[in-house]
């Protein structure tokens, strides 16, 4: 699950209490849609990847795990009992364009409009959705993600539109809860819709 | 704020170098030429970026960011509250290799 908040969200804490939706029977293959679980604890890392990007040209970055980091952000948790809960801070080059897809060439911030649909060639159709630093800045940040290992891959696509080099920081606050399915609805608990719910209806 | 001071050298004097999850900011330049010529100074920006779809395997960029001359005898002084940025080493070249001539960098980084 991938959320633009207009305020930075909270993290999750101990004694918390997620439910996983999706839109067919299973939110990850260890996972069924519907099935409660709570945070047993919560650990915090910072990790930081920074971009130096020509202009008029792009780079898609997946967020899975490859022993080539240079090329993969690695955001994704090995154990079943893990929930990655991700929010990203940005800093440096306003021209930059992040574009969420999921899966591989989707992108996941798409109007209905069967006219304007992304291109990155077209100055006006390239407008549609994308994340620019001022929209989760690094000391504020409004982004977040969810990972579970072996949920489908989630890349950053990025574009620098303006007209000369720019870097970009990502200053990711990774809260690494784990996790255990609980067979009661509790009385709270916060929902982690599954990507086909999200982007895909 | 860091600062250092460099001679005016035709070969490219390093001043600093921005680490990876930083974005360096020039916040003045002073230029003291008591040299017997004027001298052409060159901040250089230098950085190799990231592959990317049109550039798989890109090479290292040398970007000049600002170029002063200042005359034989001359000072130069100029505040310019971060607006150059520099997002790999920061170099300095001149026209003319004199130890009369010395360039002051103040910088911070983002």
């Amino acid at each position: 699950m991938i959320r633009l908040f207009s305020h930075t969200p909270d993290l999750l804490l101990p004694n918390q209490h997620v439910k996983f939706e999706a839109r067919t029977d299973e939110f990850a293959p260890h996972i069924p849609s519907g099935s409660y679980w709570k945070v047993e604890v919560t650990n915090q890392i910072t990790f930081t990847r920074a971009f130096i990007f020509p202009n008029g040209e792009k780079k898609t970055i997946p967020f899975d795990n490859n022993s080539n980091y240079t090329y993969y952000f690695n955001l994704y948790p090995e154990s079943p009992d893990t929930l990655y809960e991700i929010l990203v801070g940005l800093k440096g080059g306003p021209d930059i364009l992040i574009y969420p897809i999921i899966p591989a060439e989707n992108y996941l911030n798409k109007l209905e409009s069967p006219h304007l649909t992304i291109d990155l060639t077209d100055d006006i159709k390239r407008q549609i959705s994308p994340i620019r630093v001022y929209d989760s800045p690094v000391d504020e940040p409004k982004l977040r993600i969810h990972t579970v290992k072996d949920m489908e891959t989630l890349y950053f696509r990025f574009y620098n539109e303006g007209p000369d080099f720019e870097k970009i920081v990502l200053h990711f606050i990774i809260n690494r809860c784990k996790i255990k399915q609980v067979d009661y609805e509790p009385e709270r608990y916060r929902v982690i819709q599954s990507y086909d719910l999200i982007g895909r209806w | 704020m860091p600062s250092k001071v460099v001679e005016a050298n035709t070969t490219a004097q390093t001043v600093f170098s921005v680490p990876y999850d930083k974005i360096g900011k020039i916040m003045f330049i002073e230029i003291d030429n008591q040299a017997t010529s004027a001298i052409t100074i060159t901040i250089q920006d230098v950085f190799t970026p990231f592959a990317t779809d049109e550039t798989p395997s890109p090479s290292e960029q040398t970007k000049d960011r600002k170029v002063i001359t200042v005359g034989a005898g001359s000072e130069y002084h100029y505040k310019t509250d971060g607006y150059i940025e520099i997002l790999g080493t920061c170099k300095v070249v001149a026209s003319a290799t004199d130890s009369a001539c010395k360039i002051t960098i103040g910088y911070e980084f983002e």
